[in-house]
């Protein structure tokens, strides 16, 4: 038994009391993720696709590659055998995402990321993006429920831990009921992402990395982030070269 | 908007969740090594149609070939919280970027990179205006404010700032400066009357933790302060 | 945002001479060769879409003092092409004696924006068809003459049902150009030719077979103001807005209006509609209805429906049929409460 009456004031409640971080943010000292002064660091940029579903049939990276600030260029051609699954963040994994990025010529939904762009600067790295040219083969896309080759399949399956809870005989009471109201609606798609943009820093010192990266999920993200690890997205060899290499940016 | 496909290239609403970035090294007047792999090219007003990018242009015209946007760079002089900031910039950086990247001023943010948040709010010629739509080299000549201009040398907090901390006006803070920034020129322009002036001369800024009912307590109360 | 050649103008002659000596090398050809910046609130928003490609930007900011005058008499009202949104949506003149001017501006856009944006760009702004701002799409008249039109057959909640044809129904979304409409603005422009002054309503054209084309104006011309006519209807005038915010978002309808009432009759109804055609809309079919009527809730509606008799309704955005009618209905008897 709940008793309706509130606990008195412990401490520091019901005070105003500023947030420890009101100074810092106030002031445009807090420092996000994209604010983190490293040295001498190159820029990505992330080319999506254009197509919903489908394959990539061809890249032409030539445009791209001859704007002069242009480091590389990232496409599951050059490094689809690099990256690996990972666990998802339900599993205590860093992974939000099934499609391993950059991992195949398989487009699986809408704003893929399907190449990287390195670069000296920004601006070179938009540009270079917006000149990749991309031939697409697309296949028809199931972007609602009633779209052919929509999936159907029973939470159960999907989560041994789901009880569907069951009262009554709904079908049974509806067919009886002396007025029924049959409507649909449907309401858009909210995504209810924050205001701070999604941006990551990445620096190696030696075999040490350091992420900085706008997340809820820092542990997870930091787990299996390890290279060298078995669990880690970049596969052993490739993390041991790069830890070899001096401390140059790279793009993960 | 139903089965909308991303373009060939991130952008718009598309790049918030893909940019991936790093921050460039201060480059101030006195570091002049930031211009060794730039050739620095004066700058000036043009009174004839002199443009910016000089040396490649001439070059263009005597021999049509590509325009392709090289190391070269143009020089821009910033005055920003009422220091002189002497940049080799790319012609496209936008005032956003210089603040950030260049000048390392990162209290400005990078909301939608369109106009459409306000979070990149700042102060051109003390009225309130989006670096993220403002080419850095058209700010040149002009004086610019930021977040990190507005306390006082001893610290002591602009009364907005000030009344932001009082009010509980954020939670994550991302929109703040931007916030911060709008509101002292909502004050300014005359636009704080009352809370529906309040809330209708603020629209620019959007904040996602939904703050929004201590934004405008914070408005209303430096709003009498900086009347004092 | 691709690469482009950055000029900054000290007059007129020389922001003309320099968009229009600016031949287009041979590997930028087809891109729109040479924009001009003045607030940049339209140009750098579709250039970093990589929607508009110009080889060359002519920075109009060093003219904002040549044309930035708001002149007031008893012809009307001048505004340069460089006054900012802001200045004359506050101006205390324009507030009280051409008040659909004034509300046209302050329901427009955000305060930010109006600080930076000029009213020559202003009336120039670029339509927000989410197709034409996404080059995904590759099916778009407007960006790509003869690629098609991915709104026809699209979502087209926002477009237009008044203007529009097989190859564009691209909304004008505009405010400031509908008050422009129903006060007879002018225009004045500047170019290579000379200048001359228009009718503001001669300043954009249908998209009929060409969307790609918008206005106009020639390559080079520049607009340097506006002549608002005074007049015994500009006081009781008015601008209605209706969106799906309340503020701080483009309209689905809108309507400015500017009545003469002789007694309780309308002489001369002044009245334009916006968020439902392709470009800026005068509504004479709407002012035919009313000349010489009593306002009332039944004229009211019989100009609406007069108004929009032609619509062509698309897949999703039919609502707007009704909804441009009451909204006209609307502001029709909110403005016969006005004093004049």
């Amino acid at each position: 038994m709940i008793d309706p009456a509130a606990p008195a004031p412990v401490g520091n409640m019901g005070q105003p009391i500023p947030r420890y971080d009101a100074r810092a943010k106030v002031t445009g000292k807090a420092v996000y993720a994209a604010d983190a002064a490293l040295p001498d660091v190159a820029y990505a940029y992330l080319l999506s696709s254009r197509v919903a579903k489908g394959r990539i049939k061809s890249f032409d990276l030539k445009a791209a590659r001859a704007l002069p600030g242009v480091l590389d260029i990232l496409t599951y051609q050059t490094i689809g055998g690099d990256i690996r699954k990972v666990k998802y963040f339900t599993e205590g994994g860093p992974a939000s995402n099934s499609v391993v990025p950059l991992g195949s010529a398989e487009i699986a939904y809408a704003g893929q990321t399907i190449a990287v762009v390195l670069a000296e600067t920004l601006e070179v790295a938009q540009d270079a993006a917006y000149q990749i040219g991309v031939e697409y083969e697309e296949q028809p896309s199931a972007g609602t429920f009633d779209s052919k080759g929509a999936l159907e399949q029973e939470l159960a399956e999907q989560n041994k831990r789901h009880d569907d809870p069951k009262v009554g005989d709904f079908a049974a009471a509806y067919e009886a009921a002396p007025i029924k109201i049959d409507v649909s609606y449907s309401t858009p798609t909210q995504h209810h992402n924050p205001i701070e943009l999604f941006a990551t820093q990445c620096v190696w010192n030696g075999p040490q990395l350091t992420v900085h990266e706008p997340s809820q999920n820092v542990y997870g993200i930091k787990n299996d982030l390890r290279p060298n690890s078995a669990s880690s997205p970049v596969k052993s060899e490739s993390s041991a070269a790069m830890s070899a290499a001096p401390s140059a940016p790279r793009a993960l | 908007m139903g089965d909308m496909r991303p373009g060939v290239c991130p952008r718009g609403l598309k790049d918030r969740f893909q940019a991936v970035e790093a921050s460039m090294p201060i480059k101030r007047s006195d570091e002049p090594q930031s211009f060794d792999r730039r050739r620095f090219l004066g700058a000036s007003v043009s009174t004839a149609t002199l443009p910016f990018v000089g040396a490649r242009l001439e070059k263009a015209f005597a021999e049509p070939e590509a325009l392709t946007p090289g190391d070269d760079s143009i020089s821009v002089t910033l005055s920003v919280n009422g220091d002189s900031y002497r940049l080799g910039l790319d012609v496209r950086t936008t005032l956003l970027d210089a603040l950030r990247e260049h000048i390392g001023l990162t209290g400005s943010k990078k909301g939608c990179d369109h106009g459409q948040c306000g979070a990149c709010t700042v102060h051109i010629d003390g009225v309130r205006a989006l670096s993220c739509l403002t080419l850095a080299i058209a700010a040149q000549g002009h004086q610019i404010g930021t977040v990190e201009g507005l306390a006082r040398a001893d610290g002591a907090l602009h009364p907005m700032q000030q009344a932001f901390v009082d009010n509980d006006a954020f939670q994550c803070g991302y929109c703040t400066p931007g916030q911060i920034m709008s509101a002292i020129g909502c004050v300014k322009e005359g636009h704080a009357g009352n809370d529906d002036a309040i809330r209708e001369y603020m629209s620019g800024n959007l904040c996602r933790c939904a703050a929004y009912p201590n934004i405008v307590s914070a408005v209303a109360q430096a709003k009498a302060q900086m009347e004092d | 945002m691709r690469a482009f050649v950055y000029d900054r103008a000290s007059s007129d002659v020389t922001a003309i001479r320099a968009a229009l000596a600016f031949a287009p090398l041979p590997s930028v050809q087809g891109r729109a060769p040479v924009e001009y910046l003045a607030g940049g609130t339209t140009l750098i928003d579709l250039m970093k879409l990589d929607v508009v490609r110009p080889a060359k930007v002519v920075d109009l900011g060093a003219l904002a003092g040549a044309h930035d005058a708001i002149s007031v008499s008893t012809d009307g009202v001048r505004l340069g092409a460089m006054v900012k949104m802001a200045a004359a949506a506050d101006h205390p003149e324009i507030v009280r004696n051409y008040p659909v001017v004034a509300q046209s501006l302050q329901l427009a856009a955000s305060a930010q924006l109006r600080n930076m944006a000029t009213l020559g760009g202003n009336v120039l702004q670029r339509t927000r068809c989410a197709y034409f701002r996404d080059t995904a799409w590759t099916a778009c008249n407007k960006r790509d003459p003869g690629s098609g039109c991915a709104a026809i057959d699209g979502v087209n909640r926002q477009h237009a049902i008044l203007g529009g044809g097989p190859d564009c129904i691209a909304t004008y979304p505009g405010d400031f150009a509908q008050s422009l409409i129903a006060l007879d603005a002018t225009v004045n422009i500047v170019g290579s030719s000379g200048a001359r002054t228009m009718p503001f309503s001669d300043l954009h054209r249908l998209p009929a077979a060409t969307p790609n084309v918008e206005t106009v104006l020639a390559p080079g011309d520049l607009i340097t103001g506006f002549n608002v006519p005074a007049g015994p209807w500009t006081r009781r005038s008015l601008y209605l807005k209706v969106r799906d915010r309340q503020s701080y978002e483009f309209a689905l309808a809108s309507a400015a209006m500017a009545i003469e009432m002789d007694g309780s009759k309308v002489r001369e109804a002044r009245i334009a509609l916006g968020g439902v055609a392709t470009v800026p809309w005068r509504s004479r079919e709407a002012e035919d209805v009313l000349a010489g009527k009593t306002l009332t809730e039944d004229t009211a509606q019989a100009a609406a429906r007069a108004a929009f008799a032609n619509a062509r309704p698309r897949g999703h955005n039919a609502f707007k049929v009704a909804l441009g009618q009451s909204t006209l209905v609307r502001a029709l008897l909110q403005v016969a409460g006005m004093e004049g």
